[in-house]
């Protein structure tokens, strides 16, 4: 029920924040060269000229139809061009949030498992070095070592057009350095709520029953740490889209990053706020499959509306 | 004893990923394809139709994909034929009939180019006011005569008309595809240029391949992906790599990077584009001729060529050898401090006065601001910096609202670009004569309408010395264009404003 409210309120914000920024669209497309004429002419063309509330509600109109608009710079469909671009942005970020979900969970449980060992030490500061480290820092690192020094793997393109061999070792570098700095958040909130779970009464009781210990934690504890766990990476696909911005320019990969990007120097409005309105919906439509998750990891929380 | 079990499966699940990827490596070395070759592309593109490309990642393509009636000599003014064999211009310069050679086609099999073609082309652009239009307004009529023969006829002399058409104005498209494909050209376009288009990855690459029915020399490299990398770092690790072959770069540390590897080559061109202070001519302080003066000899030329290294060429001239009519004989305003001092007093500003400079955050220009600033405050103007993000910047500087701001300016080499855009009363803001400058208009448009060259280069002439004498701007440099490239690869060209020729690239064996 809220989430189309929010949709709106975002696009809102967008639609204002965009037209308040410095620089006129008409001009930057027309390059530093055109005369007063053509920017005008262009102005009025692109219905710049009229008040913003006029630009809003007519933007409004076409967007519940389903017409994000036409691309000033490229005088594309707006739904053309994000639908060209999502690709290999989507692949990327799921890329990264399967590595983050695997590093993280799995060192995660280790780390509870062997509290206070020099496991459990060492994941940690492994955790907190890749959490502390800028995303375009860490890319840059990731692709100096693995994609110059070692040239395991190679460091520009998507590798679209190729076997999917090749898709995948241009996804590797990327992924991974995205996913490395989640993998961290999601280690740290495994091995607590792993650690909190194993101090249950009934996981008390599971081992006076006499169960051994790996049932005790993949039957019992697990399932019930996987709550805050499930809800941390939900937030975090959320995130790895928008860290898809940075990695895609590091790596110098297509996708929604790079064009978002291009539509802010360019001015390009109707991009910028199609990308927005799509960006905030997937994230919307996470959460909300988020909850719906939980429902199924714990059958006492039901789905109320 | 459990745990280390756990430790052991830990340690298997270690091995499997690092041998995996030890394997995948394997498979990466592939061998260099010698019929291909890997450009980087500053940026993705907007557009390929020639009546609309304005920004340098289209150009850099549009370029190897499209021919003119007549084209740039590499590395000067000098115009050859292209796809005109040759051409008359009438007495009075207002006629160009252009005879096309025999035999040209367009790319795709969309025919043989004709002067329809031609008219189409032309009169595409002026009747849809396109991007290009403004390069045309001397045009009064397109007629073709027959096939092979076009002629246009002007409104007034324009010695620059045939610069214009062997840049992006002149690129010749088929009436015939255009009307096929409609809105989808600009990203499916046809020429009949060197090499044709293939596809686009959107945000990826542009792939050309060579067109077997090009009428000049065949190109000897037959693919060309143009692959888009934004980032100059990220630029820089590729040509190390080896992932791109040839690249034009921007940064210093990038070029000084290369520069003493004997595994690449760097090729510094100094290009068309020229960065500029602009003063506002029409207001306090800098009305007065001894104040801009003095700002041109505070400029401190030698530290800043320093800083900038190989990428900007740092001129005290306006125009460059490579233009048409240049002279070497203008007044030119050494760096001198104490006289620059002295200009001021004269002009009733013993003690300087304060200044705001507005620029571009657009390189070079925040690393070259911080020396004029001092060398400003060396002479006594006590100047502070203003950045603005360039799209910001070229909306701000159409309100004409300041005593001093900086201007790229990038053009072909032929005199009138830069004058009737830059110095006539025309083109006062919110067009291009930042300065407010009044005191050549007659000059510039007795030298465009000149059908005698050498009076034209003479009239040239003269507007240089005038340009120096005022000083309405002070020259700081023209932007280079760099190339890096693999050692292997030979023929490199610097192609016209922004423009890269694949054409002439070879591999050495």
């Amino acid at each position: 029920m809220l989430a189309p409210i929010t949709i709106l309120g975002l696009i809102a914000v967008v639609f204002v924040l965009v037209r308040l920024m410095p620089g006129d669209p008409a001009v930057t497309m027309l390059g530093d060269y055109a005369t007063e004429e053509r920017v005008t002419a262009l102005r009025e063309e692109m219905g710049l000229d009229k008040p913003w509330y006029v630009q809003f509600m007519v933007y409004i109109g076409k967007l519940v139809q389903g017409d994000l608009g036409e691309s000033m710079r490229m005088q594309k469909e707006v739904s053309w061009l994000i639908a060209s671009f999502f690709p290999p942005t989507l692949l990327l970020a799921v890329s990264a949030m399967i590595i983050a979900a695997l590093i993280g969970v799995t060192s995660g449980i280790f780390a509870a498992f062997f509290q206070n060992t020099k496991l459990d030490y060492g994941t940690s500061i492994l955790a907190v070095t890749a959490y502390s480290a800028p995303a375009f820092w860490l890319g840059l690192m990731t692709l100096f070592v693995f994609g110059i020094k070692l040239r395991w793997f190679p460091i520009t393109g998507s590798g679209s057009g190729g076997t999917p061999l090749d898709v995948l070792r241009h996804l590797i570098l990327p992924a991974g350095a995205l996913g490395l700095r989640q993998a961290a958040l999601i280690s740290r909130m495994t091995r607590t709520s792993v650690l909190q779970t194993l101090q249950e009464d009934y996981v008390r009781t599971a081992r006076a029953k006499g169960l051994d210990n790996t049932r005790v934690l993949v039957k019992h504890a697990l399932r019930n740490a996987l709550i805050p766990i499930v809800t941390i990476m939900g937030l975090t696909l959320g995130v790895l889209l928008g860290g898809t911005v940075v990695t895609e320019v590091v790596f110098s990969r297509p996708g929604l990053g790079k064009l978002l990007v291009t539509s802010v120097t360019t001015r390009d409005f109707q991009t910028l706020q199609g990308l927005v309105v799509v960006w905030g919906s997937i994230v919307i439509a996470i959460n909300l499959a988020i909850d719906m998750v939980y429902s199924l990891i714990d059958p006492r929380i039901r789905y109320q509306y | 004893m459990r745990k280390r079990h756990y430790l052991r499966g830990l340690g298997c699940l270690v091995m499997v990923l690092v041998f995996s990827l030890v394997l995948l490596n394997a498979t990466t070395l592939a061998a260099r394809d010698p019929s291909t070759i890997v450009v980087r592309s500053m940026g993705d593109i907007s557009t390929l139709d020639p009546g609309n490309v304005k920004n340098v990642n289209d150009m850099f393509i549009a370029t190897n994909i499209y021919a003119s009636l007549a084209r740039y000599i590499p590395g000067t003014s000098d115009i050859e034929p292209d796809l005109a064999s040759s051409w008359e211009i009438s007495d009075d310069g207002l006629e160009f009939v252009f005879h096309l050679r025999e035999g040209l086609q367009f790319h795709k099999g969309y025919g043989p180019v004709t002067a329809d073609d031609v008219k189409f082309t032309l009169d595409r652009i002026i009747e849809g006011k396109m991007v290009q239009a403004s390069y045309l307004t001397a045009v009064d009529s397109v007629e073709a005569i027959d096939d092979l023969t076009v002629v246009i006829r002007l409104t007034s002399f324009d010695s620059a008309f045939l610069s214009k058409l062997a840049y992006r104005p002149g690129f010749i498209v088929s009436r015939k595809a255009v009307g096929k494909l409609g809105d989808d050209f600009s990203l499916n376009p046809v020429g009949c240029g060197a090499y044709e288009f293939v596809s686009w990855l959107p945000g990826e690459a542009v792939t050309l391949k060579a067109f077997e029915q090009y009428h000049d020399v065949q190109p000897a490299i037959q693919n060309v992906i143009f692959r888009v990398v934004t980032d100059e770092t990220a630029a820089a690790f590729a040509i190390e790599t080896g992932e791109i072959d040839i690249a034009v770069v921007r940064s210093r540390e990038t070029i000084d990077r290369f520069k003493n590897d004997p595994a690449f080559d760097v090729d510094v061109t100094p290009g068309t584009s020229i960065r500029m202070l602009v003063m506002n001519t029409s207001r306090e302080p800098f009305d007065d001729v001894r104040v801009r003066r003095a700002v041109a000899h505070a400029i401190d030329r030698a530290t800043l060529q320093a800083i900038l290294g190989d990428t900007v060429v740092v001129t005290d001239q306006l125009f460059t050898p490579a233009f048409f009519g240049y002279t070497p004989d203008v007044m030119i305003y050494d760096y001198d401090p104490a006289v620059a001092r002295n200009l001021l007093k004269e002009a009733g500003y013993p003690d300087g006065f304060d200044l705001l400079i507005t620029s571009t955050q657009l390189a070079p220009w925040p690393d070259l601001m911080p020396v004029v600033e001092q060398n400003l405050k060396d002479i006594g103007i006590k100047a502070t910096v203003n950045y603005l993000e360039h799209a910001a910047y070229n909306s701000w500087r159409r309100d004409g609202d300041y005593a001093m701001t900086v201007m790229p300016l990038g053009r072909p080499p032929h005199p009138d670009f830069l004058l009737a855009y830059s110095f006539v009363i025309s083109q006062y803001p919110p067009g291009g004569n930042l300065s407010y400058y009044d005191k050549i208009d007659s000059l510039a448009e007795a030298a465009r309408a000149e059908t005698y060259e050498d009076l034209s280069r003479e009239l040239y002439q003269v507007i240089q010395k005038k340009l120096a004498y005022d000083v309405p701007v002070v020259p700081i440099g023209y932007q280079a264009v760099v190339a890096v490239m693999q050692s292997d690869v030979k023929g490199y060209l610097p192609g016209i404003l922004n423009g890269f020729w694949a054409r002439y690239l070879y591999y050495e064996d």
